[in-house]
């Protein structure tokens, strides 16, 4: 170790990212040797709404977890 | 190649009374429930021995005044072991596990951020979901903090630096 790091930032809007997250990469010439994470910028709650929910109405958040699983959340929550 | 009720075996004879009901809920699923203290024994016995090689994720829950940890951990054919264990509610502290599951680090910092258990040995519990002006204290998956406390804190903007 040289202790010649570059730190890179990467997100939390960049056009390679499929949603908003944010990267702290450093690098040693071309090797990546750590990384920071910080995820959380679209976290919902959802877990939290749900607490003050009826079972019939947290079935339709449950439906809303996710835009493109459409049926995983909800057999998962009805089971 | 074993199946659970060889690995449940193999954990009863091993651990005795120290675990408690378990059982194969359904295929390829073992639940087990044990005390805080002998949790990170558990995990090396199945992680060397049994080859429980991967952390699912850990899972917490507010149970009023304890905050139950469930530890998932996977094996080569899909069979999930899931380990409950209780912190107290008022001195929420456990050991962490990064030196034998290194990835489960981000996992502590989910469950520190929204419960508040406070992982020691972990290096890095900074926020990980939450915002950085989140109020300290306020963990907002604890049944006591309430949905309009929520709202309150988002519409100010956060902690007023």
């Amino acid at each position: 170790m040289s202790g010649s790091t570059i730190k890179i930032i990467i997100g939390p809007q960049h056009p390679a990212l499929k949603e908003p997250e944010r990267f702290i990469l450093e690098t040693e010439g071309e090797y990546v040797v750590d990384v920071k994470v910080r995820i959380g910028y679209i976290h919902r709650g959802i877990e939290k709404a749900m607490e003050n929910r009826t079972y019939l109405q947290g079935l339709y958040l449950s439906e809303r977890v996710c835009g493109i699983c459409s049926d995983a959340h909800t057999t998962c929550y009805v089971q | 190649m074993s199946g659970e009720e060889e690995i449940l075996e193999k954990i009863k004879e091993r651990f005795g009374d120290n675990v408690k009901n378990i059982t194969i809920q359904r295929p390829r699923r073992i639940f087990a429930e044990t005390d805080m203290k002998y949790l990170k024994e558990i995990l090396q016995y199945a992680k060397d021995e049994l080859g429980f090689d991967h952390i699912s994720t850990i899972t917490g829950e507010d149970m009023g005044e304890e905050i139950e940890l469930i530890y998932h951990i996977a094996y080569e054919n899909a069979i999930e072991l899931s380990i409950k264990t209780k912190v107290p509610k008022q001195d929420p502290k456990i050991a962490t596990i990064i030196d034998l599951y290194p990835p489960a680090g981000i996992y502590e910092r989910e469950v520190h951020d929204l419960l508040g258990v406070v992982f020691e040995g972990n290096p890095d519990l900074s926020p990980l979901l939450l915002p950085d002006n989140w109020p300290k204290g306020v963990y907002p998956l604890r049944k006591d903090v309430s949905l309009e406390e929520i709202k309150a804190i988002i519409e100010k903007g956060g902690e007023e630096e």
